[in-house]
């Protein structure tokens, strides 16, 4: 059984906070396992917000597109933009040894992204970015299941 | 956001309602600054009502971690949930910060 939400949103704050809204809704109407729900605020979050902040060399207006899909085992968000090119599997990853006097204060919110999705899919297209994001939902466990020994 | 505070001798108690995003951490981080400037030395950050926090909010918390290291301060997070602390310990941040479990443990450390 498929679920879908589908938003435009301009490439300003307010737009992201629309997406943020929209989501709440998805997930609560959908009863959305928690975790799920938490990771997928975080990378909408991230992405959107490197997309807003560093993708437009211009002062326009440009539109984003946010697709999120709802299958039994697994959420699939989808971010299409006109940004530049940016392909999140070729970032590198930052340096997460350092002590707190040379932390950099840059370079987290894509590695998060590619930490908490279990599969990131990415490709340009006409002129944009295709960015595909999936999380599993893990099956609920039945309550008399046979493992549980007490 | 909201943002509870509370003194408890000279350790502030704030408690952020919400989430740490990049919509929030702004307001957090304003918040953060202006005790800074009025020679707040200790600070106890209850996480208890956080759903989640983004790079943006960890930011936030790094500028503060490092200002009051720079001062002989003290940061003290508690009352992380599971999502917050598996960010955290993604991040790589785990080991810089002192995190306990209760209010009143975190307290109790910072003075």
């Amino acid at each position: 059984m498929e679920n879908e939400l589908s938003i435009i949103l301009k490439n300003d704050k307010a737009g992201i906070q629309k997406v943020r809204k929209g989501f709440d809704e998805f997930g609560q109407s959908h009863q959305l396992q928690q975790t799920v729900f938490l990771d997928a605020h975080l990378v909408l979050d991230e992405v959107l917000t490197n997309i807003v902040e560093y993708g437009y060399d211009d002062k326009k207006e440009h539109l984003i597109e946010v697709q999120i899909r709802l299958y039994e085992n697994v959420l699939e968000i989808e971010i299409i933009d006109d940004s530049r090119p940016f392909n999140i599997l070729e970032t590198g990853d930052p340096d997460l040894e350092q002590s707190l006097e040379e932390k950099p204060i840059g370079g987290l919110g894509i590695y998060l992204v590619k930490k908490l999705m279990d599969e990131l899919e990415y490709c340009r297209q006409d002129g944009r970015n295709h960015l595909v994001m999936k999380k599993k939902i893990t099956v609920q466990v039945e309550k008399d299941d046979q493992d549980s020994q007490s | 956001m909201e943002i509870r505070e509370t003194k408890e001798g000279t350790v502030v108690v704030l408690e952020p309602i919400g989430r740490l995003d990049t919509n929030t951490s702004g307001e957090f981080e304003k918040k953060l600054v202006e005790l800074l400037e009025e020679k707040e030395e200790r600070f106890v950050i209850d996480l208890t009502h956080i759903d989640y926090i983004s790079s943006a909010g960890l930011r936030v918390l790094l500028m503060a971690a490092k200002r009051l290291k720079n001062m002989n301060g003290s940061l003290v997070l508690c009352s992380m949930s599971a999502h917050v602390k598996e960010v955290f310990d993604i991040a790589g941040f785990t080991p810089i910060f002192t995190i306990v479990l209760s209010q009143t443990e975190a307290i109790k450390i910072s003075k």
